[in-house]
């Protein structure tokens, strides 16, 4: 290969190599621009990755406190319902038919809330009645000659149960409550393990 | 003051790495006129190098931590202005590169002293851009074939056809040149 001092390939490099162009426009500006505007897109990245984590903390929060309260919420029915049965409960000498007449509205209140709660709140109306019976079984004798007193209370108890009961078309009353404490075998045994006695009316 | 000054311009990529904006004006009003040429030698749209040429000072700005101080800062900033237009070309062009030619073949390089001047710009923009990138990357930046070949992701065989052809070209465009100028002598 020959060597030559001024070949094209020598010239292109010292022509280039001193050469200097000006800029057509003011690059300066612009240059100023883009770094202002990376510098302002990095600060922008920062506050959405804290905006991001903010948001994800607060939705993590939020969605535990909403189970913690939904495993609550089975608590509270227990609360509501333990001392309703207490309150009947604590008083044993009142009579079943009294206590009807006297908080009629209290035992259509428990039922109200759900078709579940109203089936469960039925047998614990019909424990304390049965308990009444219970304590008053000293003086059966004395029950079985009211009887026929009762049947007017009866037929209001009836149509009293007939609202409570509601589709079931089921109603227990005092005296056929004492019928099937005499006769265990008409006593039954409901999903809440509390007695429950369903006899079915004949019409006498 | 001349004292003053001399510290001032030592402290360059100091005052670079602060990024203190004055710096970066000087370094700008500096290194501008001679990056643009640069580009311009790469890129034969005067707009598009003007384009990298803002893009390779503002990456400068940015990365300039990354400068040791090994070499020259003009020659470090230098690379990135040839890095960028590089980046630039295989972006928005596509490149194709002939196969390679036998090594005895490229032995045959055909020289002569030149007898008249010419624009050296005028002949680069007549080259193909993979002729004329890997031309400027051995000629103007003394890269070897291997470092062109990791820089372009080509072969060694490839980088060196390039090259020849290059030469090839532009010494064809040269001889009409001065073949026409003769003409329009006599």
């Amino acid at each position: 290969m020959k060597n030559f001092n001024n070949t094209i390939e020598q010239e292109i490099r010292k022509q280039l190599e001193e050469r200097e162009i000006i800029p057509s426009r003011d690059l300066w500006s612009e240059i100023e621009v883009q770094s202002a505007e990376k510098k302002s897109t990095a600060n922008i990245n920062w506050f959405l990755v804290a905006a991001c984590l903010v948001l994800t903390f607060s939705l993590g929060v939020i969605l535990f406190f909403n189970k913690e309260s939904k495993d609550e919420n089975p608590e509270t029915v227990a609360e509501i319902r333990i001392p309703a049965v207490q309150n009947k409960t604590g008083q044993p000498s009142v009579n079943s038919s009294e206590f009807l007449n006297q908080n009629p509205k209290k035992s259509i209140t428990v039922e109200k809330p759900s078709p579940e709660k109203k089936e469960k709140s039925l047998p614990s109306q019909l424990t304390v009645e049965r308990k009444d019976l219970l304590l008053n079984k000293e003086s059966t004798q004395a029950i079985i000659a009211n009887i026929s007193k009762r049947e007017s209370e009866k037929i209001f108890v009836q149509s009293d149960s007939e609202k409570i009961s509601g589709k079931k078309k089921r109603y227990v009353d005092p005296s056929t409550l004492l019928f099937s404490v005499e006769h265990k075998d008409a006593i039954q045994k409901s999903k809440g393990k509390s007695n429950v006695a369903s006899i079915e009316i004949s019409g006498n | 003051m001349k004292l003053l000054s001399g510290n001032k311009k030592n402290d360059l990529p100091g005052r670079l790495k602060k990024q203190d904006p004055a710096a970066q004006k000087i370094f700008y009003d500096r290194n501008v006129k001679k990056f643009l040429s640069v580009s311009r030698s790469y890129i034969s749209d005067v707009y598009q190098a003007e384009d990298c040429v803002i893009k390779a000072f503002c990456k400068i700005f940015r990365s300039i931590e990354s400068f040791r101080g090994e070499g020259s800062l003009e020659g470090w900033a230098r690379r990135i202005v040839v890095n960028e237009c590089l980046n630039f070309i295989k972006s928005h062009k596509t490149v194709f590169y002939l196969d390679d030619i036998s090594e005895s073949y490229l032995g045959e390089i055909y020289e002569e002293d030149i007898a008249f001047d010419f624009d050296a710009q005028d002949l680069l923009d007549q080259l193909p851009d993979a002729y004329r990138m890997v031309f400027n990357l051995y000629v103007l930046e003394n890269y070897s074939h291997q470092e062109i070949s990791e820089i372009l992701r080509i072969s060694i065989a490839v980088s060196k056809t390039q090259l020849f052809r290059a030469k090839e070209k532009m010494r064809k465009i040269y001889f009409q040149q001065q073949k026409s100028l003769q003409n329009e002598k006599f």
